[in-house]
């Protein structure tokens, strides 16, 4: 296709592209396959997953946004896919790439993706499974009431622009101290539920007004609020420390930082987009766009990120609030104590020691073997701390930090926890990951025909679009227990728990 | 100018949308992909427009002011609650000016995902070799 200059002519045409890389894929282990480094790749690419987990060669172009992940400036140790890794734009959905900004790493949205700290939190509730099911459906009525879903504006919190810049300040802290929540919760959240060095005069008038009226809500696609069940214990003890006892009632609910973080992630990207020439830097996608940390747009990036951060740790916990609402409502009891919440969409500064993978080098020269402060970036991948760290809070550390991993619709989520020797700085899977189209699965099924086979298997389904329930069928998605399995396996993190979904409210 | 009928149509991606639209001039391509944007995730049926919400982008390359015009779109659905379901715009080189044709979400039916964002990776908006002008988008939903 000819790219005719814009008649009003003002705007560069886009830089020119390297050479594309050829992919090689060679066998680790049966879980562990590494992309060889070529053309303009710095480190090796490393994919976590059983040979049936591996992306498709056609349809799916995963494995060559590792491959583009690997040319980053500044990455070190490898471009590491986990197992549910599938195809995204820029990194791969399942892609951890860490950077030395002391080297002239670089921080790029697109590692962190649209929905900035999109996560997970658990909640568990003082049921247990026979307790709950006369008033399950009264409880998911409730739910569905309570809980702002689907397009546009609405949220539990209509926040004034005030109580917004707070919100983007002081995160789920904010929130607890106008009444949703505890202190409690507090402890159980990653970060202590607000991220440090949060920049709201770098979120755009824009972003705001996308997020004032979004507090409290839980968008669409794979987003839920779920009632579920601890099905199976892998780990007693762990399980036992986080709270969790078989037949036991639980909810998960799984959301990010809305249209405030979706609109923030482009105002960023175009303005990373604009700054590369004058940085040097060349990215083989355009959604690679990027900027050295230590850099004017970099620094101004993750102020941002780390606001809309905050955004999404708020949401979620006013979302909690309104669980605590519905089972109050309809169960006679809101008693429902955070397990942990913890997102799979951010980039991070943490500490790590530098190793290269296998024979080769680890990108930057001279710093192999040494403890850096890293930007780890986590694009659909869990952090996952191991046991001991001082981050946990007392009554977690013993048994690592829980690795919230939501299933697809109608089949199991799990709870994992971080283990030591953790291979990729610290992290694990984030979901099933998906390997059909929406258009295919809506091909294959019906949104009626989905939710009658869910509600015949005892689960009870309030979706915000019944036609577009079937975008979500769980044979769209790879299968989660062969995903946590691989993690187990490789040392990514320890399967705890199994839970089962009774309730699903879907945006 | 080209004399091929505009039109639109969205393509298979594991995870998010990818939409791809034609029409005869610039301004026909870009009308197809906001026309597609919305049916990514709303029923739209024919006429049913209610409202109009002006736009205005400053000049911009082609494929940014593609993605610009899109995000406007997702703008407008979040802060307003409408629906942009056609667009009726000139470029020039002040920019891209004009208006959506748009619905409120409460009188549309939601078949699929709502739209979070417009990725840049594998974007393409230009002329083809027969003078069509044509377009192709990654939606993350």
């Amino acid at each position: 296709m000819s790219r005719k200059p814009h008649r009003s002519g003002v705007t560069r045409p886009p830089a020119p592209k390297p050479a594309r890389a050829p992919i090689t894929l060679i066998e680790e282990t049966p879980d562990r396959w590494r992309i060889e480094r070529a053309g303009a790749m710095r480190v090796p690419g490393v994919v976590f997953g059983s040979r049936h987990l591996l992306p498709a060669r056609d349809g799916d172009d995963s494995l060559r946004q590792v491959a583009n992940v690997a040319t980053l400036p500044g990455i070190v140790t490898a471009s590491f896919a986990m197992p549910d890794v599938h195809w995204g734009y820029g990194f791969p959905i399942g892609g951890v790439a860490a950077t030395d900004p002391a080297a002239g790493g670089v921080v790029s949205p697109g590692g962190v993706g649209f929905d900035i700290s999109c996560g997970v939190r658990l909640l568990t509730t003082p049921f247990t499974e026979s307790e709950l099911r006369p008033r399950l459906a009264a409880v998911m009525s409730s739910l569905s009431r309570l809980v702002p879903r689907g397009a546009g504006p609405g949220g539990v919190w209509d926040a004034t622009p005030a109580e917004l810049r707070a919100i983007l300040r002081r995160g789920s802290t904010y929130a607890v101290a106008r009444g949703y929540g505890t202190d409690l919760d507090l402890a159980h959240c990653e970060d202590g539920g607000a991220v440090d060095d949060a920049d709201p005069s770098a979120v755009s008038d824009r972003a705001l007004q996308r997020g004032g009226a979004q507090v409290g809500s839980l968008g669409s696609g794979n987003h839920f609020v779920e009632v579920q069940v601890v099905d199976r214990i892998l780990d007693p003890a762990a399980a036992a420390g986080f709270g969790l006892a078989q037949g036991q009632v639980t909810v998960m609910i799984h959301c990010g930082s809305r249209g405030l973080g979706h609109q923030l992630c482009s105002d960023h990207v175009r303005a990373m987009q604009d700054a590369m020439p004058r940085h040097g830097i060349r990215v083989p996608d355009a959604q690679l766009a990027c900027a050295p940390v230590d850099s004017t747009e970099g620094r101004a990036y993750l102020g941002a990120m780390a606001a809309a951060a905050n955004f999404a740790r708020a949401n979620r916990q006013v979302l909690a609030h309104a669980a605590r609402q519905a089972f109050r409502d309809a169960a006679g009891s809101g008693e429902l104590q955070l397990l942990y919440d913890v997102s799979h969409n951010l980039a991070k500064l943490e500490e790590h020691v530098v190793r290269a993978w296998g024979d080769d080098g680890a990108g930057v020269d001279g710093v192999v073997g040494t403890a850096r402060l890293l930007c780890v970036h986590r694009k659909g991948a869990t952090r996952a701390l191991a046991p001991g760290h001082p981050e946990l809070p007392d009554d977690l550390r013993p048994h690592g930090q829980p690795v919230l991993v939501p299933g697809s619709m109608g089949t199991a989520s799990w709870v994992l926890a971080g283990e030591a020797g953790n291979p990729a700085f610290g992290s694990a899977c984030h979901g099933a990951g998906r390997v059909m189209s929406r258009h295919a699965a809506m091909k294959q099924v019906s949104g009626r025909k989905l939710h009658d086979e869910l509600a015949a298997q005892g689960i009870e389904v309030r979706a915000a679009s019944t036609r577009g329930l079937a975008e979500e069928a769980p044979f769209a998605y790879k299968d989660v227990d062969e995903v946590v399995a691989v993690c187990g396996r490789e040392g990514l993190a320890r399967p705890v728990a199994q839970l089962r979904p009774i309730g699903v409210v879907k945006g | 100018m080209s004399r091929t009928p505009a039109g639109h149509r969205l393509l298979p991606h594991t995870a998010d949308v990818r939409l791809s639209a034609w029409g005869p001039t610039r301004e026909a391509c870009l009308d197809q992909a906001v026309r597609a944007l919305a049916e990514v995730f709303v029923e739209v049926p024919a006429g049913v427009a209610t409202a109009r919400v002006p736009v205005r982008l400053p000049p911009a390359f082609d494929a940014e002011l593609l993605v610009a015009l899109l995000e406007e779109v997702l703008f407008v659905v979040d802060v307003r609650g409408l629906v942009p379901v056609a667009a009726r715009v000139e470029v020039g080189p002040d920019g891209l000016r004009g208006w959506f044709a748009a619905v409120g979400l409460g009188g549309l039916e939601q078949v699929g995902s709502v739209p979070k964002a417009i990725a840049r990776s594998d974007l393409e908006f230009g002329r083809d070799d027969a003078g069509t002008w044509r377009a192709v988008v990654t939606v993350d939903v």
